[in-house]
């Protein structure tokens, strides 16, 4: 059984496929949010994750045409943003950017209550991507699906192309990965900094 | 490695560091874009959007510089291409003449230089012909797609 389809979602989607670019804007706006923070779990850079989730949302307008209108738009449009992702990272791979690269740029002041509460979140952000960063881009997107879209893994599967086997194979792997990493950095201190521009928490 | 699996996903709990991993991550937040995003995002559909007529407005032009080009080649090669063909069978026929102890050769050549030329001309006009409109349609097909037709969704 599929998800029910908002009303006004399904009217903007109506009207978007028709080409009308101000419905579509409305839909960016709704998904502006899950999109970004994908691209940026996924990424971890600001600006590329920004540019990330401009070219999601100007694909999803280009390629309108092709979504099933029965079906929920948040994962079609989740599933084109992480195969966006990870063919960025495949790129990135090849230009040969190092994880080292990625790090030792200081993370801006993101609004929080105090000093404290600042630096601590700062520590568990840098913490978080530090172990996502440790992933295969494809098991990343399939853990960023799972813990921050709480997808399914028939879901995950139609969003990343693999079979609902194959999701909790590679759930599994980066799972021990995680469980790996995360005792490895109990007994190493965390590098200092993060990435530059780091988003704001909603 | 399938029926493996459900024994594996039931496993990860006992993942010693797994639960601290798993907490870390359930309490991350969801992060936002900075403020203004749609407005980037119609910003940058328009800048697409305008890049693609640019496209295709040099598309448009090579296709029809492309064009007159492919038709100035084909009217040129059309004439050279049709005299050493005349000159060949004008060649062979004197060569056969001038060998008086070829009749056969003579009457072999005649026989075909007589009777495959109607063929050929046949064929080969025919081919010519659909060759030519193969390649019209498919020029005019690609400058309708590449100059002409309307830019949808951005592009």
């Amino acid at each position: 059984m599929t998800p029910e389809i908002p009303i006004e979602e399904a009217r903007w989607l109506a009207r978007a496929r028709k080409g009308d670019e101000r419905a579509f804007a409305q839909l960016v706006e709704a998904y502006e949010q899950p999109v970004f923070n994908l691209c940026y779990r996924m990424l971890w850079d600001g600006p590329e994750a920004e540019d990330a989730a401009q070219e999601t949302f100007l694909k999803a307008f280009r390629g309108l045409h092709r979504h099933d209108p029965d079906r929920p738009f948040r994962p079609w449009l989740l599933s084109i943003a992480s195969h966006h992702c990870i063919d960025r990272l495949r790129r990135r791979r090849l230009r040969l950017t190092s994880l080292e690269d990625l790090q030792g740029e200081e993370i801006p002041a993101a609004p929080s209550p105090g000093p404290e509460a600042t630096a601590l979140e700062r520590e568990h952000s840098l913490r978080v991507q530090q172990l996502l960063a440790g992933l295969a881009p494809k098991e990343r997107a399939a853990v960023v699906l799972r813990y921050w879209y709480d997808l399914s893994y028939v879901e995950i599967g139609q969003a990343l192309s693999l079979s609902e086997s194959a999701v909790k194979s590679r759930l599994h792997r980066a799972r021990r990965q995680l469980a790996d990493l995360w005792r490895a950095g109990e007994e190493k201190p965390l590098a200092a900094g993060g990435r530059q521009n780091e988003p704001s928490a909603a | 490695m399938n029926l493996q699996q459900p024994e594996l996903v039931r496993q990860d709990p006992d993942l010693p560091g797994w639960a601290e991993a798993e907490a870390a991550l359930q309490a991350a937040p969801m992060l936002s874009p900075a403020i203004g995003f749609s407005r980037r995002w119609r910003l940058h559909l328009t800048a697409r959007r305008a890049r693609h007529a640019r496209r295709q407005s040099l598309w448009s032009l090579g296709l029809a510089l492309g064009g007159a080009l492919a038709a100035l080649a084909v009217w040129a090669l059309l004439g050279p291409l049709g005299s050493p063909a005349d000159m060949a069978v004008e060649l062979g026929l004197r060569a056969a003449a001038w060998g008086r102890g070829l009749d056969l050769l003579l009457g072999l050549a005649d026989a075909l230089l007589g009777a495959l030329p109607l063929v050929l001309r046949a064929l080969g006009g025919l081919g010519l012909l659909f060759t030519l409109g193969w390649l019209s349609a498919l020029w005019l097909a690609s400058l309708y797609r590449l100059s002409v037709q309307e830019i949808r969704n951005g592009g």
